[in-house]
């Protein structure tokens, strides 16, 4: 699996430890239609952790911003993860009033989503 | 007072959203502040490139697109104008903001509308998702009004007490 480099956004792919891949974003995810890009990246994500039986953590605290056409794209592969019973965990900047304003929201959207027999997401907020 | 135009390409967002952030930030040095103001311009200003009338060109058909951004004593007001496509209507517009103020409280209206786009897994449409994030985030209000055929988004967003003295200055 590569990173993803798009327009002002990197993805950096970290396999370094078994049964995990490590997804760190960095720069602004500003795309006007980001799921072409994105889909197909996090499919094969989701393929790899399907094959290796591994858990995706992303890392979203050096990202200086993202559209919301992009955290549509992000909760729909949260979604994916879920139904196809891969683990999900998400970290990002506890310190930032944005970034902790849109997970706390992506947190409680997929709340409803926990009941349903799948993996678990996890929010981790990172102290900076 | 910020006057910037809109011209129809995608890049320019970014461009404008950085400026705004600069801006904000050297005058007022309140960060957080200007980071939340600086979203609301870039999703208002996305949606003008998404909605509007253009066809290609630099400039839309029909009139001006534009950037508004001015100071008041506890916050700024942003207004974002541009003109519509021929025979285009505002009703999803209209549902949006109006679904923003129906629900118990911004949160509540931009977590559904998450919820909706999970579920839409089959479609990359995420239409309203821009609106409902900056009433929720920036807490701002919003409104909309139609003259003639040019589009007018407005959004007011309160400083927090700790965003600089004087954001009017």
């Amino acid at each position: 699996m590569q990173n993803l480099h798009h327009e002002g956004l990197d993805i950096r792919v970290d396999l370094g430890t078994s049964g995990r891949i490590g997804l760190a974003w960095n720069g602004r995810a500003t795309s006007k239609e980001p799921a072409k890009i994105l889909g197909p990246f996090f499919d094969d994500a989701l393929n790899l952790a399907q094959q290796t039986s591994s858990w995706i953590e992303m890392h979203f605290e050096d990202l200086e911003h993202f559209n919301s056409s992009t955290i549509a794209a992000v909760i729909q592969f949260i979604n994916a993860a879920h139904s196809r019973h891969v683990d999900v965990v998400i970290h990002y900047d506890q310190a930032r009033k944005s970034q902790q304003l849109s997970f706390e929201a992506l947190r409680r959207a997929l709340r409803p989503f926990e009941s349903v027999s799948g993996s678990t997401v996890k929010f981790l907020p990172v102290p900076r | 007072m910020i006057d910037l135009p809109i011209r129809e390409r995608w890049q320019l967002v970014d461009v404008l959203r950085t400026v705004v952030y600069q801006c904000l930030v050297t005058a007022f040095e309140a960060e957080q502040f200007a980071e939340l103001v600086s979203m609301v311009a870039g999703e208002l200003v996305e949606n003008a490139l998404k909605y509007g009338a253009w066809d290609g060109s630099a400039e839309p058909r029909g009139g001006e697109a534009r950037l508004r951004i001015s100071g008041r004593p506890a916050g700024v007001d942003l207004e974002v104008t541009n003109p519509l496509p021929e025979g285009a209507g505002t009703g999803m517009l209209y549902d949006v903001l109006d679904r923003i103020r129906r629900a118990p409280t911004p949160r509540d209206a931009y977590v559904e509308r998450l919820r909706e786009v999970a579920r839409d897994s089959a479609t990359a449409f995420s239409g309203g998702l821009g609106l409902m994030r900056i009433a929720y985030e920036a807490g701002c209000a919003l409104s909309a009004v139609v003259e003639g055929k040019t589009l007018s988004v407005r959004a007011s967003v309160d400083a927090p007490l700790d965003a600089g003295s004087d954001l009017a200055r």
